[in-house]
């Protein structure tokens, strides 16, 4: 049931971007592209052929491949389900480096093809998420703190009720805190535009502008599952505990469904911050997620 | 159980022989005529390395010690027909030379237990300046780019980490004062100096144009990972209860020196291999060699993708052991612990994130994208005996991913094996699929043969040329910049001269200078200089006082004998 609950996970990932996108289109009265609109781009580019920068080697060409592959790894080891398979084993470490190993690739491939403006967006995307780590890492102490497990599942899906009632505050402002790392991993409002087309505004865009085809699918499938990963991980680290199984899954996979409209309705009601003063809206949330501990330890 | 010698050994015989076999063609040209004092010294180091390792007590340990700075500093010196080399050498030197003194005064106070503390701060000092805690880092930056490539590729991987061999002797040594006491000492100073000397030595690494410079500085920054892990086994070898994860902290920071060793030794090796084929280390002059040095390159890359501590590679299990030491001392919920937790935790995975930013502009800048000078356009692979002895390095490494696990286990008798064992299992898992997906792709190009070749997008311009690509100096710009204040990055900006209208030239040039120099050592000895300047008043070539000085002492030392 594990294996079928992450098939459905990795089926459904496109859908999510949809329901974002539909948002975001209901709030500007368009009509928008349809909430399956990525599976069709998906399946187009899947039938072209790619083409590659002239300069670009051999890490050029496995570049989307491997960091898809990489995203692929950590959705396959996530709880989907509440626990059991081997996210009662490996902590939650090693989820999040197998999202950086994916990182690196689409970073290395994005250097390789040798463009400027691809340069510019590896070099934000590696700035931003060596930001991030330390926040995430915070709130994964504090969540082990708070439930005295460090695998994946034990971390995430301990919180009882009275423990909520107990430390709500600490819980609001680690939630406040993973919910920046969640818009901004995903490169979203108001961190990223994803529709911007300026390539000296973009991040995650800017270093895909030489893929294409196939590649290009891969990536377009694995920012969807990243997004659909994050959010997962965001909801199950604050829902309340619904049992094990397919009501775990099923209440998550509504959960993701609602907070995806509502990244599209931030997106949709705010401007993009900044763009220099980002590392410092990041560094409140570093602050913020130390909060949170300081808050538990010392109350 | 393996023995602290077989661990510290084998880093030694290992990079030692492949370093070897790249001196052979690393060093040509003009140079070889220098050829046997190169093997003197290089051969003479590896000797002491193996006799530092199993010196069996104080005096022979100190021997070699001091025997191992000396050759290496012959080795240091090797071009040292160049200005900067001389200064390099200087400074080795001297950060030998005072780490041997504060040796031997730990040696001389460690047994009573009211200057047991004294002993121990004189062995931080002195292992500190061979392993590269801070502010004792100092050498690094300095004597590993000026030393030819396969000497900085043996001095990294195999002889700092020899200063934790001489720091868990001193330990098991170390017998005025309580074990307990001296465990929790002992962890504090090295989760301290580890946590800065990790995200210290890797946010220096970033703004590095030289090659070599950036690897001496991710050095630091593995040497600090290494004390973090040490330093979590301390504290929780002080618990009773914890004694497995004590032993999986311990054991992950042994294995890193294993990792550390190979990958930073192959890497030592590729920038090697690049300065001998292209003439240069300034990565803003590079690029483009993956294509021109497939080999040298795709080793760089992988090596590098290891060191970055990412899946599926063996930095990464190292890593994750000490990450759940980490994370078990936060489980804890004591205070103290806790803190260490937090500590280690954050400070992991801030170099984490800093090492992927590291490594992705050394392989960025030197390897991928287009040549951005002249020398890297024509550069050419190199002998194959250079590529095959990075590639012996690299299959280590990638012997040491389940190597690490069962080195862990054989450690802590089973304790976390699963755990370990699953995420090398992942990582495999994400390798493979990996391949798959590359198989697919290929499945989904049919006309994967033809592989239509376009130019970048710049814009809509249609011939970009190297000089608009980005530089691997402003691929970190962004960090470099937010973290300017510790950093201090000094900009030399040349800016247009003359008529706006049709400007000439313009550069700009950056240096990020080692703080610790600047900021500590250079006021630090210009003091002690200016205290010795007054020592001139006696020397000043007068004959006349030299022999009222001798006066004086005879007449003291006449009253002297009188009285007692």
């Amino acid at each position: 049931m594990n294996i079928l609950c992450i098939i459905l996970a990795a089926v459904m990932a496109p859908l999510f971007i949809g329901i974002v996108n539909q948002t975001k289109a209901f709030f500007a009265g368009r009509r928008g592209p349809g909430m399956f609109r990525l599976y069709v781009d998906i399946c187009k580019l899947l039938r072209k052929s790619c083409p590659r920068p002239r300069h670009s080697t051999w890490l050029f060409d496995i570049a989307q491949s491997a960091s898809l592959a990489a995203v692929i790894a950590a959705t396959a080891v996530f709880p989907w389900t509440g626990g059991g398979g081997l996210s009662s084993f490996i902590p939650a470490a090693v989820f999040f480096y197998l999202l950086a190993a994916g990182r690196f690739f689409t970073v290395i491939g994005a250097l390789d093809a040798g463009s400027a403006f691809e340069g510019m967006g590896a070099s934000r995307e590696v700035q931003f998420s060596a930001l991030v780590e330390p926040i995430i890492f915070t709130v994964l102490g504090f969540l082990v703190l708070l439930t005295g497990d460090i695998s994946l599942s034990g971390a995430l899906s301990g919180i009882a009720p009275e423990s909520w009632k107990a430390n709500v505050i600490a819980l609001v402002l680690a939630f406040i805190a993973f919910l920046a790392v969640f818009l901004l991993e995903n490169c979203r409002v108001p961190f990223d535009d994803p529709e911007t087309h300026l390539e000296l505004t973009m991040i995650h865009e800017a270093m895909l502008l030489d893929v294409g085809g196939p590649d290009l699918a891969f990536a377009l499938y694995g920012a969807a599952l990243k997004f659909e990963l994050l959010a997962a991980f965001l909801v199950m680290m604050f829902m309340p505990c619904f049992g094990q199984g397919w009501k775990h899954a099923a209440v998550m996979f509504i959960a993701i469904a609602l907070l995806s409209a509502v990244t599209g309705v931030v997106e949709s009601v705010m401007a993009r911050f900044r763009f220099l003063k980002t590392p410092h809206t990041l560094m409140g949330a570093a602050l913020v997620a130390a909060l949170a501990v300081l808050i538990h330890v010392c109350f | 159980m393996l023995s602290t010698e077989t661990i510290f050994c084998t880093p030694v015989i290992a990079v030692g022989l492949a370093a070897a076999v790249h001196a052979t063609a690393y060093i040509h040209g003009e140079a070889r005529r220098h050829l046997p004092r190169f093997w003197f010294f290089f051969v003479s180091t590896v000797a002491a390395m193996v006799a530092v390792v199993f010196a069996d007590g104080k005096l022979p340990f100190l021997l070699a010690w001091e025997a191992m700075g000396l050759a290496s500093a012959g080795l240091v010196a090797f071009e040292s027909k160049e200005k900067s080399v001389r200064k390099a050498t200087w400074i080795y030197l001297l950060a030998c030379h005072a780490g041997a003194c504060a040796l031997m005064l730990a040696g001389v106070l460690m047994d009573r237990p009211e200057t047991a503390i004294a002993a121990f701060a004189c062995a931080t000092i002195g292992f500190g300046l061979k392993i590269g805690f801070p502010p004792f880092h100092s050498w690094l930056p300095e004597a590993h780019p000026a030393a030819p490539a396969p000497a900085s590729a043996m001095m990294s991987g195999a002889m700092i980490p020899l200063g934790f061999c001489g720091f868990i002797r001193f330990f098991h040594l170390w017998s005025g004062i309580e074990p307990a006491n001296a465990a929790m000492i002992c962890g504090w100073t090295f989760l301290v100096l580890g946590a800065i000397g990790s995200v210290g030595g890797i946010l220096f690494a970033l703004p590095q144009a030289n090659l070599k410079r950036l690897l001496a500085f991710s050095s630091v920054e593995n040497m600090g990972v290494i004390a973090m892990g040490l330093g979590l086994a301390f504290l929780f070898a002080w618990q009773k209860t914890a004694e497995p994860i004590a032993k999986l902290c311990w054991g992950g920071a042994l294995a890193h020196i294993l990792n550390h060793a190979f990958l930073k030794g192959s890497l030592f090796l590729a920038a090697g291999s690049v300065l001998r084929q292209t003439g240069t280390l300034d990565q803003d002059r590079l690029g483009g060699l993956m294509r021109r040095m497939p080999f040298t390159g795709t080793l760089f890359t992988v090596n590098a993708f290891g060191l970055a501590g990412l899946p599926p590679l063996n930095g990464f299990i190292g890593e994750l052991a000490i990450y759940i030491g980490a994370f078990c001392a936060i489980r804890t919920g004591e205070p103290m612990l806790v803190g260490a937790g937090f500590l280690a935790a954050l400070s992991l995975s801030l170099t984490g994130g800093f090492a992927l930013a590291a490594y992705a502009k050394a392989i960025g800048g030197t390897f991928l994208g287009e040549p951005r000078s002249q020398a890297a356009a024509q550069a050419v692979e190199t002998p194959r005996r250079m590529w095959v002895a990075q590639l012996v390095l690299t299959c280590l490494s990638i012997a040491m991913i389940p190597g690490t696990v069962l080195f862990i286990n054989r450690m802590t008798g089973g304790f976390a094996t699963d755990i370990l064992t699953v995420a090398a299992a992942l990582g495999c898992a994400f390798a493979t699929l990996a391949a798959a997906l590359l198989l697919l792709r290929r499945f989904a190009c049919p006309r994967g043969a033809e592989k239509p070749r376009l130019p970048v997008w710049d814009c809509g311009y249609d011939s970009p040329t190297p000089r608009m690509a980005y530089t691997a100096t402003a691929f970190t710009q962004p960090l470099a910049d937010l973290f300017r204040p510790l950093l201090r990055t000094r900009r030399h900006v040349l800016t247009f001269k003359g008529d706006p209208a049709s400007p000439s030239d313009a550069a700009i040039v950056t240096e990020t200078d080692d703080v610790a120099i600047g900021g500590l050592w250079r006021p630090f000895f210009h003091k002690i200089a200016r205290v010795f300047q007054q020592a001139h008043l006696l020397q000043n070539g007068s004959l006349h006082l030299y022999i009222l000085i001798i006066l004086i002492a005879v007449l003291a030392l006449l009253v002297f004998a009188l009285v007692s």
